[in-house]
């Protein structure tokens, strides 16, 4: 049964059969690989000069505009689906491409039907006779001395480790460095390399995609922002899956893996964690999956799986976005030099400033915020936590906006190069398209802020509408809901202000 | 293996290792085939503090046909090499220019920056060597002594001068004066670089003939003489010399105040003082061009200008003291 106000792309018979293929997602995941294997190599070879190099080029400015501007905003984590990272990983882990190995685990193992096991999908053997739900603690190192089908260890991801923090660490680091990261090809090489042997290296030790889930500082903020986005994938009626033993969608079958994501289609109701491999398309036996479109940001409304780990992500985002805006677009020079590792003692003293913003200053803000919405809101039934970590989704849309109005800024100033490093990826003096002498050229820069404004206007808005649904959602009455949304209104109205008159002056 | 499977690994592979070869094969084995008898050196130029050129060296053979494939990997810089007139123009970051010519001159010679590109500018110089196989000799014979040296000039010492003008002098009107009050007795120009001005100026000052002329006057008439000393061309070039090279720290118009200037040791000379320019003579500055300011921070350029370079640009300095125009 589907959900109202939705679309189902895949009743489309050509959509869903391709959609089922399972070079599908190689093949989408090949051409990436292509351009991703290039910019590594530009970027420990070629020219230094950012410029004149298609790392730098072609992954901070085309790959992040098309990301953020379009990819995440339109189709949430569509680039998670082409992603090259976890791919050589994953194929090794596998051992194939294209085809679902002969020897996977619902071939070897009879699935148990007891309905707990599923969702947490302890490593499972039965012996052929059984029918009981066996679940062997040891069953995770013995899957891991050659039991197993696949190339890895298989061990599970720590417990602990199970959420977003890593991710929000790990992005916060590279945010730290990014100045530095972002303008010298080496760096952006390295980084991408180090990437993909740690996905790499992680497949072969622990379960699935393990990297993607709760280390991929790019896929971190994709998840959260792509809440907001229009394209999910859902089952299509829960009842089904809930009479169905089978949990082929986690646990693979013949025709495909179960869930690289470690997450169960069946109670899947935000896209946070999906990264829309396709999978489950593949391995339903009831046909019950379904891409649909659907109203932007409906997921920010879904109360269940709100957590701490995520608000904090949204705190980092948002404050992120403004700390890049000051350093690397405002015409503070002295703060770019500090950024930039100019002398050691200045970019610690910029680096407290960074992490003080993003861990400390912000959410601070926000939780005095969110104690006042408490306040005047009459939520003081809610706690405070609570309350504090589901408002912080409200910071999403305007977080989401805040990035592509920054983006827009260099995106149309820069993104000239792109024709040039096209012709002349290393910088060596080739010209394989004729175009390697094109000059800089920025584009409609004058029409920018007229762009930006409405960006921010239109994420602020979003914004104050999910707060005051929040608020509903707490029980509030009418009254209270808006008196409640004020403070965090006021909260979302400063920010905005405070974009506006950095791009704006 | 399925076949579906063995075709998603080699396109795999063919991405992940064919293509990287293919890269590399394209650059340093295609490229350089295409090149033909030319001897292409590549030359990477960093400011003076992050390496300045890379190489230091370069060695030729008389004869060879080189291209020097030049790449900045930072700032914009330049590249001339000095006594043989080669200038490849400013060198983009990122961007390779390349500059072509025939190294028909044994000997060394120093190639350089000429595009203010870093405080330590001055020190981006490397050694072209040019080899000649058949006599074996890589140096330029010996030379003497400068003559400077050789005439135990102290090209270090003050010369304030003890005449000078008060207003810029002008050739032009000096012609006038020329014509006029020297009728009779034309000086000839011969040796007149190797006295300064004021000394010159000292001895028309006691010539009865001239005593109606005001200092002014006489100034003039000094402005016009030193103009002979010269020509339009070697102005010129001289102009473009000094615009290039000297600018940056004794400033566009010679007032020691080129933005380069407050890196060096020493405040750069200010050629526009006519208390100090009058007191000099061709033989001082162009010992001074030579040799280099001895830690006062300014290059020697001997290596690098030609005689006539070092004259047209000597020319062109006492244009900061006369108007020629």
């Amino acid at each position: 049964m589907s959900q109202p106000l939705r679309l189902e792309l895949t009743r489309n018979i050509f959509l869903k059969r391709l959609l089922r293929q399972r070079a599908f997602q190689w093949a989408l995941m090949v051409p990436m690989l292509f351009f991703f294997v290039l910019a590594i190599l530009t970027g420990l070879f070629g020219t230094p000069v950012g410029s004149r190099n298609f790392a730098i080029i072609f992954v901070w400015i085309v790959w992040w505009a098309l990301v953020i501007i379009l990819m995440v905003p339109l189709a949430g984590r569509l680039w998670c689906t082409m992603c090259p990272i976890p791919a050589p990983g994953e194929w090794l882990q596998r051992r194939a491409l294209v085809t679902a190995s002969a020897r996977s685990p619902g071939k070897r193992t009879q699935l148990n039907r007891c309905s707990r096991c599923y969702a947490r999908a302890r490593c499972v053997r039965l012996p052929p006779t059984a029918t009981t739900c066996v679940e062997l603690e040891p069953a995770a190192s013995a899957c891991g001395k050659g039991r197993r089908a696949l190339l890895t260890l298989g061990r599970r991801w720590p417990r602990r480790l199970r959420n977003i923090w890593l991710q929000n660490l790990a992005f916060l680091g590279v945010a730290l460095f990014s100045a530095i990261i972002l303008t010298r090809p080496l760096a952006t090489g390295v980084i991408l390399l180090a990437f993909v042997l740690l996905a790499l290296g992680l497949s072969l030790v622990y379960e699935r995609r393990v990297f993607c889930r709760y280390l991929c500082p790019v896929g971190g903020f994709i998840g959260l922002y792509a809440m907001v986005a229009p394209l999910e994938l859902r089952v299509k009626d829960p009842e089904v899956c809930r009479h169905h033993q089978g949990r082929e969608c986690y646990l693979g079958s013949e025709e495909g893996y179960g869930c690289p994501w470690m997450v169960f289609p069946g109670h899947l109701e935000r896209n946070t964690y999906c990264g829309l491999c396709t999978e489950c398309l593949k391995t339903c036996p009831q046909d019950n999956i379904a891409l649909n479109l659907r109203p932007f940001g409906l997921d920010l409304l879904v109360p269940r799986g709100r957590r701490l780990d995520e608000s904090y992500k949204a705190f980092i985002m948002l404050a992120c976005a403004l700390l890049y805006s000051v350093v690397l677009l405002g015409p503070w020079g002295w703060l770019k030099d500090w950024a930039n590792l100019v002398a050691l003692d200045r970019f610690l003293a910029y680096a407290a400033l960074f992490l003080g913003v993003n861990l400390v200053l912000v959410p601070g803000l926000f939780f005095l915020t969110t104690l006042l919405a408490r306040t005047v809101g009459g939520l003081k039934h809610i706690p405070l936590r609570r309350l504090f970590v589901d408002y912080s989704y409200a910071l999403v849309p305007l977080g989401l906006m805040a990035w592509i109005a920054f983006s827009l800024s260099f995106v149309f100033v820069n993104g000239s190069y792109a024709v040039s490093v096209i012709s002349d990826p290393f910088g060596w003096g080739w010209d394989l398209f004729g175009t390697a002498g094109y000059p800089w050229t920025p584009y409609l820069s004058q029409f920018v802020p007229y762009l930006q404004v409405p960006v921010l206007i239109l994420g602020l808005l979003a914004s104050i509408y999910v707060a005051y649904r929040i608020a509903q959602e707490h029980g509030a009455q009418e009254g209270q809901a808006v008196r409640g949304l004020i403070p965090v209104a006021v909260f979302l109205t400063g920010v905005t202000l405070a974009f506006l008159r950095l791009y704006l002056g | 293996m399925t076949k579906s499977e063995f075709l998603a690994l080699l396109v795999v592979l063919a991405v992940v290792i064919l293509f990287p070869l293919t890269i590399f094969a394209y650059q340093y084995l295609y490229l350089p085939a295409t090149y033909g008898p030319v001897k292409v050196i590549n030359l990477w130029a960093r400011v003076p503090q992050a390496g300045g050129w890379a190489p230091e060296v370069i060695t030729v053979h008389k004869g060879d046909r080189v291209r020097l494939r030049l790449h900045s990997q930072d700032v914009v810089h330049g590249f001339a090499i000095g006594k043989m007139g080669v200038d490849a123009g400013p060198i983009y970051p990122g961007q390779v220019t390349a500059v072509d010519f025939v190294a028909d001159q044994a000997g060394r010679f120093t190639y350089y920056c000429n595009v203010w590109c870093s405080p330590y500018h001055y020190r981006m110089r490397g050694i072209l060597e040019v080899v000649d196989p058949v006599a074996s000799q890589t140096f330029i014979a010996e030379e003497g002594r400068p003559q400077e040296v050789e005439a135990g000039l102290d090209i270090d010492a003050p010369h304030e001068a003890e005449f000078y003008p008060m207003a810029k002098p002008s050739a032009v009107r000096g012609a006038g004066i020329y014509v006029r009050a020297l009728q009779d007795r034309r000086p000839t120009f011969e040796g007149l670089g190797e006295r300064s001005p004021s000394d010159v100026f000292y001895t028309l000052r006691r010539e009865q003939a001239l005593g109606s002329l005001s200092d002014e006057e006489l100034w003039d008439l000094v402005a016009y003489l030193w103009s002979q000393t010269t020509t339009p061309e070697r102005l010129s070039l001289g102009r473009a010399l000094y615009e290039k090279n000297c600018a940056p720290c004794h400033g566009q118009t010679g007032g020691g105040d080129g933005p380069g200037g407050r890196y060096q040791k020493k405040e750069p000379a200010a050629f526009d003082q006519a208390q100090t320019m009058a007191g000099g003579t061709n033989a001082i500055y162009r010992a001074k061009i030579v040799r280099g300011g001895m830690g006062t921070g300014m290059p020697y350029w001997g290596p690098i200008f030609t005689d006539e370079e070092i004259e047209s640009l000597v020319g062109y300095l006492w244009t900061f003291l006369f108007s020629y125009e």
